[in-house]
């Protein structure tokens, strides 16, 4: 009898949790699978409810890498340098601050480091509208202003998270390179970069990820449509209430999405517990 | 033996004078060329700020900011920006200043246990390679957070206390000090027909609070629920779903928020013309009933007016982008499924990781499930989630993304530029984008506040979470 009701119990509760992974699968690839239906979509289809699989193209495609109507390879080659000039910049200081707070006992480290933690709570759009009128007024509406923004944002919080794992690392290794006559920069060099790279790596994708996503940073500081992002360049081709191309959008939209989600999905374990190690810590 | 005379540590005044004047007590430990390094660097320093401070400070300090406007006067806002770095300039001179005043010690002490020995240029370089490391590799990370948060996040703050905006832009014209003019606008009084500052703000401010709380809120419970759903180890097929689940934060939103903006639409979009007439035949009873109830509480809408009618097409249509209430409705629906993936996972990881150990001591001593859940999961499950709030709660109280996207913070316009769904953060962006007239003093006052209201959250969170952390499990 306590049997039964175990199993009848488990079918039960298995039922409920098909019935409610399936609904979410529905709401969640409902958008994906939309926007793949659009991009094939002849013209300018503007309702879901006008798809039709009847005769599907790939002329969005071919009008964006190859007419030069949009600045669609405009705007993905601003995002690749940014995104570029962001891993390097951000990687590297990061890397320096976190071996320093790591390792090293310096007059204000204390101050510093609470210093950081509070910086990093302040929300960085808060200082968008100065942004802009310091590009504007300095000339500097560009994408090295914009890799800049992103590094100096991320700094805090990465290092804060970088040298958490940093502290994680056997401080022995570093002692006994030292006696045999190492320096401070061998020592990060051969020793604590080679063994954070689990942590370096999902710094850099998410430093990588961070301007194909951000859509709101580039719209604050640029003017021009050719120097937008990804992000906020293709917003363009649906802002306009006329000529608004919802077929021409998710084509540029889906290119954009699969390099990321391949990258997401590659890295995600390492996400996880990185995110998971960060939390605990605070 | 006779002594030698290092700067003796001991002795207050030649502390004082050793932190007062830089480059003294190096002479003092006859390190010359130490004395002439830091001595040069500190006064050339500071004889070049004060010389800026002369030709800049008046200007700053004048009731408006600069003396005499247009192209070839000054410009309010680079004598904003000279402000803010001369007084950087001025934290940098006292930081050398206490630096060569711990080195000359640091030196005196050496010189005091070496019996009188002055350690050699040499040395000192060796000892500065050992020692002045991890100050050196320091530097680009001050710099950067200098120029890149702390400059901005200042002259923020700088312009929130001016009139700077339309009809007061440099280069043509100077800026004027207002004082605390643009934080009283939002709690001013309201004149009668006239809008004020502080009518809209107060609007715009409680949908922005009441946006981050159930937007927050159920983004977590959502997320909470999809956690257990794949923690159940019986669950075959859980492990081939669950990657599946990831998807709404490896998409970037804004392709998520179009689609579902189109989806949206009034007359001819998907939700209208396919899901609602579907749920309508599954659910018994009239499922338009609540939307039209939730369509009138703004009231705005006049008593008896219907606003969920058949179009011509013969569509029930919902005016999820006409009518204020439904797209703050369609939005608070959205977040959750845009944001839960991240809470999923942490808390789904945070499951996995609670001991099965815990569970077994607690069945020996006879615990049933509830007991269980509530003594050993809530407890660790609140720990989790604690931190996931903090980031949930700032990213939706500053989630311009799908307040912009989804309806442009419309429908219509409540005033002074603002949107019915308009949060803070798509105000300010309204107030200064792409606008014929931008209103930067007001939007910088606004994102001030906006900060206050973030950071002390956080905090807030934070210390309960460390106090949490301390209490209950150590």
């Amino acid at each position: 009898m306590k049997l039964m009701t175990k199993r009848s119990e488990k079918i039960i509760r298995h039922t409920i949790s098909y019935i409610f992974i399936f609904i979410m699968l529905a709401i969640i690839l409902m958008p994906v699978i939309f926007t793949i239906a659009f991009s094939l979509q002849k013209g300018n289809t503007t309702f879901i409810s006008e798809i039709s699989f009847k005769d599907i193209t790939f002329e969005h495609y071919a009008s964006l890498l190859f007419s030069g109507e949009t600045a669609y390879i405009r705007w993905y080659g601003n995002t690749l340098v940014v995104a570029l000039l962001t891993i390097v910049m951000q990687v590297g200081i990061v890397i320096l601050t976190s071996f320093a707070f790591s390792r090293f006992k310096f007059w204000g480290k204390k101050q510093t480091l609470s210093g950081l933690l509070f910086i990093q709570m302040i929300p960085n759009i808060i200082a968008l509208p100065t942004f802009y009128i310091l590009a504007v007024t300095l000339n500097m509406q560009n994408v090295l202003f914009l890799a800049l923004i992103y590094t100096g944002g991320a700094i805090p919080m990465n290092t804060l998270l970088l040298k958490g794992y940093m502290d994680s690392i056997p401080k022995e290794l570093d002692r006994c390179a030292k006696i045999d006559g190492a320096s401070d920069w061998f020592v990060l060099r051969k020793i604590i970069v080679p063994l954070s790279k689990p942590m370096l790596v999902i710094m850099s994708l998410w430093a990588f990820m961070g301007p194909f996503t951000d859509f709101m940073t580039p719209k604050f500081i640029f003017t021009l449509v050719p120097d937008y992002t990804i992000a906020t360049g293709l917003q363009t081709l649906i802002a306009d209430p006329k000529g608004a191309s919802y077929t021409m959008y998710a084509a540029g939209a889906l290119m954009t999405a699969i390099p990321v989600v391949v990258l997401f999905y590659y890295v995600q374990k390492d996400l996880v517990s990185g995110i998971l190690k960060g939390s605990v810590k605070g | 033996m006779k002594k030698n005379k290092a700067i003796n540590p001991n002795e207050g005044s030649q502390r004082k004078l050793a932190s007062l004047i830089p480059g003294y007590a190096q002479l003092k430990n006859q390190q010359t060329t130490k004395a002439l390094l830091f001595g040069s660097v500190f006064y050339g320093l500071l004889i070049l700020l004060i010389v800026c401070s002369v030709f800049v400070l008046p200007k700053f300090f004048n009731s408006s900011i600069g003396f005499k406007p247009g192209l070839i006067g000054d410009n309010s806002f680079y004598i904003m920006v000279q402000a803010v770095l001369i007084f950087i300039g001025y934290v940098i001179v006292i930081i050398i200043g206490i630096a060569s005043k711990n080195e000359a010690l640091a030196t005196a002490k050496y010189i005091e246990e070496n019996n009188g020995k002055v350690p050699t240029m040499k040395e000192s370089l060796k000892n500065f390679k050992e020692n002045g490391f991890a100050t050196m590799i320091l530097i680009p990370a001050y710099l950067l957070v200098t120029l890149f948060v702390l400059l901005p996040v200042t002259i923020t703050i700088i312009i929130s206390f001016t009139n700077y905006g339309f009809g007061k832009q440099p280069p043509n014209m100077l800026v004027d000090w207002v004082g605390l003019k643009n934080y009283f606008s939002f709690f001013g009084s309201t004149q009668a027909g006239v809008t004020s500052y502080g009518e809209i703000f107060g609007k715009v401010l409680i949908w922005t609070v009441i946006w981050t709380l159930i937007a927050t809120t159920l983004t977590i419970i959502l997320g909470t629920i999809v956690a257990f759903v794949f923690n159940q180890e019986d669950l075959k097929l859980g492990k081939f779903f669950s990657p599946l689940f990831l998807l709404p934060w490896a998409i970037p939103a804004f392709i998520t928020i179009v689609m579902f903006s189109q989806m949206f639409a009034d007359s001819r979009g998907f939700i209208n013309v396919s899901v609602l007439p579907f749920l309508d035949q599954i659910i018994p009873g009239n499922i338009y009933a609540p939307l039209e109830w939730i369509a009138h509480l703004g009231g705005n809408i006049e008593q008896g007016t219907t606003i969920v009618k058949m179009n011509s097409d013969g569509v029930m249509e919902v005016p999820w982008k006409t009518n204020a209430m439904l797209t703050k409705t369609a939005l608070l629906m959205m977040q959750p499924l845009l944001g839960f993936s991240y809470v999923f996972t942490v808390v789904l990881g945070s499951l996995k990781a609670i001991p099965s150990s815990l569970y077994q001591a607690a069945e020996i001593d006879g615990a049933n499930k509830w007991q269980k859940f509530r003594r050993i999961t809530l407890p660790l499950l609140i720990l989790a989630i604690l931190p996931v709030l903090i980031t949930q709660f700032t990213f939706n109280f500053n989630n311009f993304g799908i307040i912009y996207l989804f309806n442009e913070g419309g429908p219509g316009t409540i005033g002074l530029g603002a949107g019915s769904s308009d949060i803070l953060i798509s105000w300010v962006y309204k107030m200064i984008g792409k606008t014929s007239s931008p209103q930067y003093g007001i939007s910088a006052a606004v994102s001030i506040l906006m900060s206050f209201i973030t950071v002390g959250v956080s905090m807030f969170i934070y210390l309960r979470s460390n106090s949490f952390k301390k209490d209950d499990l150590v």
